[in-house]
């Protein structure tokens, strides 16, 4: 495929500048045949796909406390398809959360963290506590009972968070209380700012990989592949098994909704967090009132930040990229997935 | 005016209990206005603070008796000047009617049993029956006529029976009346207050017919109306009953043992007919609008939210209500006019269903072309990487 | 590098990216049409007899214009009894006011003039306004579309 004849291709191509467009994406390479290279594609896409239900979903929604339950049954119930595009959007999130943790996953235990891929590493993570903050908010948006529950537990698990608890606490319910302005608050949030922010981390976090010329640090021995067109081929192909799953799981495995939130209704029994939050909620629950004389659960929170920010600062900590490092991430998602397990039963 | 009750002041020193009690209780009545007092029943003189104001000479009475008390009580009540000064509210002529009433009748014939007017809204201590404590408030009052009718020594001289309270608690009128319904009737409702009076077999259908316009209309419609009337059958008690009417229901109507129709009918041939052919429409309509029920809560019981399928079933249930009021005409032509609508909101439901489950299926017919062009893409794009492959091997080599 | 292919690989290639494009219009077709659908905003389902308020509130001789399924109807009481029409001038949607000393229906916007019956009698109205039905029960007044 010789530039020249490219360029001949079509009046649009020449426009475009397609030949020097696909000899820099052809130069840039990707080590063949592992299925982590796919994620950080994988997430993208599904960030564009909620990007597109998302709004279809707001040309009929209405974030308005006594009218916001209501629109979403009407979306689910009376809109043509709007059963699908909703589960299509609440599995896309799911999903997408679900990658974006498997990627940055991969990129941990394949120590991918190391210079100069520190600031990738960093908006990496960026992204996870930007996606976690839109499924969060976005779980809140159908003023169901159940988002409700899950609005006030919450935020009162986010007091916890040291130093900037009870701001935090504060913030997410749009007040001192969760009422209806935590609505109002969380559909900001979800439309605007937290997609805004997401997309301005996103773009940095590609630009970012433009500026090497493969995605790994020494991995030169193995075989490669150009991201474009081989590579680009085969993430069309994922992403194409990744909409089938999306489609199959919207169609016959639906979200329902629940009844409308009322206040004066008790707390639903048994009460399940998203399962993005199970482990943490198991923490909470199995917290000691007490720890080292401070508050069991705020000691716990707090841990779990202080790791929170050790796993940020891994670039500058262990910089040559160490068998260790991957090895307790190995340990730590086995944790987390424990948790979570105990969570559930 | 000078107002003054010198009654109760001094009573309520008294070290007698029983002579103090009635000035306690009338600081606490409706009736403890000055411009009333204790004269205003007992007379004497308010305005002597000694024992002097039991002044015969002012017609003192300490203790009415029976057949005083309405009169006492009259005095004032069916005084409309007096009374629009008092409590502009409050109707007149309460004694009249009283005096009209068994209740009336045998009271002033100085029957001990029979209550006069504080037999049921109290002595010293009468409430405005709007007060939650007052015997007479609606809340209250089927127990306060339960407390002389459910004695059966006391009833056993008149020969009526005892049961009327325990039948009404349990029947349809008791159990809404006991959810609140505000317009279940407790036993005022059918029998009157002050003019209460048995209705008998042939006056029966107006006081049902109070609330239950239609039926009654209906009723007199029918060839009941005159039958009844020949036989003295006491028409709606006659198929419904009466303290214990039961919610109604199409098992009244047929020719099964416990169906009223029998209750004459068992042996005639052809009302058994007309009997069974209306149970027959009866059951159909019942059975058509369950069906359509249950379509509703199996789509929902699959996860499908039917739009406008809870109104299809506001319209059957409102016209099931409608065919309970043509019954009575005991004609199956305008009883089959009604069923029509049972039907066209049971066929309007089950459309909404049955659309909904097309949807449903067009929905799943589609997600199965969308997977196999999604297998096709997946294929096509496996060539390609297969050819890229191999091309760039070749290219490299 | 594609200089050196053999003659026939320069049709295959180009038939395969066909059939690759090809598939995924058609998937992106088949995909798409339910979130097409969806975006099509579904016709408005009239709500039902409405009660617009109690029989006192309508004198005699009186027009009130009320909002029933979010539109405006204007509802007049003459001797007769109730009438009710959309309040929408049927030329460009204007709300329409009724004019009670020319006792006639009147549209600002362009001076469209309707009769008391909601006929089209002057101006650039092209048909009569649309008329609802109005009953009375116990007191209150109700409004349902015909």
């Amino acid at each position: 495929m010789s530039a020249a004849r490219d360029d001949s291709g079509g009046w649009l191509r020449e426009r475009l500048g397609w030949a020097p467009l696909t000899a820099a994406l052809a130069a840039y390479r990707i080590p063949r045949g592992n299925i982590a290279f796919y994620l950080g594609g994988t997430t993208l896409f599904l960030l564009l796909v909620q990007v597109a239900s998302g709004i279809m979903l707001t040309l009929y929604y209405k974030p308005d406390a006594a009218q916001a339950f209501r629109s979403v049954e009407r979306i689910t119930g009376e809109i043509e398809y709007g059963n699908l595009v909703h589960s299509f959007h609440v599995w896309s999130s799911d999903l997408f959360i679900a990658c974006l943790f498997a990627h940055l996953f991969f990129v941990l235990v394949r120590r991918g963290f190391r210079a100069p891929h520190e600031l990738s590493w960093l908006t990496g993570l960026m992204g996870l506590v930007l996606g976690v903050g839109l499924a969060f908010t976005g779980d809140i948006l159908p003023w169901s009972q159940r988002a409700y529950t899950d609005a006030r537990v919450g935020s009162e698990f986010a007091k916890y968070v040291p130093l900037v608890g009870t701001w935090l606490n504060r913030f997410l319910r749009g007040g001192d209380e969760v009422t209806s302005n935590t609505l109002v608050h969380a559909y900001g949030f979800h439309v605007a700012a937290l997609p805004a922010a997401l997309t301005l981390v996103v773009a940095l976090h590609i630009f970012l990989l433009t500026r090497r010329s493969t995605p790994v640090p020494e991995e030169a021995s193995r075989e490669t592949i150009p991201l474009y067109p081989d590579f680009f081929v085969r993430q069309a192909a994922a992403l194409t098994a990744v909409l089938v799953v999306i489609m199959t799981l919207a169609i016959f495995f639906e979200r329902p909704l629940g009844i409308a939130a009322d206040p004066r209704l008790s707390s639903p029994g048994g009460a399940m967090p998203p399962w993005y939050f199970l482990a943490i909620h198991q923490i909470l629950r199995a917290a000691p009132t007490e720890l080292l004389g401070i508050d069991g659960a705020r000691f716990l929170v707090s841990a779990a930040c202080l790791l929170g920010l050790l796993v940020a600062a891994l670039p500058f900590i262990d910089r040559r990229g160490s068998k260790a490092t991957a090895v307790l991430a190995w340990v730590l998602l086995f944790v987390l997935i424990l948790l979570a397990a105990s969570a559930l039963n | 005016m000078e107002a003054m009750n010198t009654c109760a002041s001094c009573h309520a020193t008294l070290n007698d209990a029983k002579l103090r009690a009635p000035a306690r209780e009338f600081g606490g009545s409706v009736h403890r206005d000055d411009r009333i007092g204790c004269v205003g029943c007992h007379n004497g003189d308010a305005r002597d603070p000694t024992v002097g104001a039991h002044s015969k000479a002012a017609g003192f009475d300490p203790h009415p008796t029976h057949s005083q008390v309405p009169v006492i009580c009259g005095g004032c009540h069916s005084d409309a000047g007096f009374m629009r000064r008092i409590n502009g509210r409050l109707p007149v002529g309460q004694a009249a009617l009283f005096n009209l009433s068994l209740h009336g009748k045998l009271s002033a014939a100085g029957d001990p049993n029979a209550p006069d007017c504080s037999g049921c809204h109290g002595k010293h201590d009468v409430l405005s029956p709007t007060s939650p404590r007052s015997p007479v408030n609606r809340a209250n009052v089927a127990r306060l006529c339960s407390g002389c009718h459910s004695e059966e020594t006391r009833m056993a001289k008149y020969g009526i029976r005892t049961d009327q309270f325990a039948k009404w608690e349990k029947s349809a009128h008791g159990v809404a009346f006991k959810k609140g319904n505000p317009n279940a009737p407790t036993c005022t409702g059918c029998h009157g207050a002050h003019a209460s009076a048995p209705p008998d077999a042939s006056s029966v259908a107006h006081a049902c017919g109070r609330c239950h316009e239609e039926e009654m209309a209906f009723f007199e419609q029918s060839p009941h109306s005159q039958g009844f009337r020949k036989r003295g059958l006491a028409q709606c008690v006659a198929c419904h009953s009466n303290h214990d009417v039961a919610p109604a229901s199409a098992i009244l109507v047929g020719t099964t043992p416990d169906a009223s129709c029998m209750k004459c009918h068992s042996h005639d041939e052809k009302p058994r007919k007309a009997a069974d052919d209306i149970a027959a429409l009866l059951r159909g309509a019942r059975e058509r609008a369950a069906e359509a029920r249950a379509a509703v809560a199996r789509a929902r019981d699959r996860g499908q939210h039917i739009t406008g399928a809870g109104l299809a079933l506001d319209h059957v249930a409102t016209a099931e209500m409608k065919v309970r009021g043509v019954v009575h005409t005991l004609d199956p032509a305008r009883m089959e006019a009604r069923i029509g609508e049972i039907d066209r909101a049971v066929a309007e439901t089950l459309r909404l269903v049955a659309d909904a489950e097309r949807a449903r299926l067009l929905e799943r017919r589609g997600y199965y072309v969308a997977l196999g062009l999604a297998g096709l893409l997946l294929l096509t794009l496996t060539l390609k990487v297969v050819q890229l492959d191999r091309r760039r091997r070749r290219g490299g080599a | 590098m594609g200089s050196n292919d053999e003659p026939e690989e320069v049709p295959r290639r180009d038939f395969l990216g066909m059939a690759v494009g090809g598939s995924a219009a058609a998937f992106a077709v088949a995909g798409g049409y339910p979130f097409l659908r969806f975006v099509d905003p579904p016709a408005q389902q009239p709500s039902g007899p409405v009660n617009i308020g109690k029989l006192e509130e309508f004198p005699v001789g009186s027009a009130r214009t009320v909002v029933v399924d979010e539109r405006p109807v204007l509802v007049i009481r003459t001797g007769d009894g109730f009438r009710a029409f959309s309040a929408l001038c049927t030329h460009l949607q204007c709300v329409v006011a009724y004019s009670a000393e020319r006792n006639q229906i009147e549209c600002p916007c362009h001076r469209g003039i309707y009769s008391m019956d909601g006929r089209n009698i002057g101006g650039p109205p092209p048909r009569p306004l649309q008329e609802l039905s109005v009953t009375v029960n116990t007191g209150s007044v109700i409004v349902s579309a015909v």
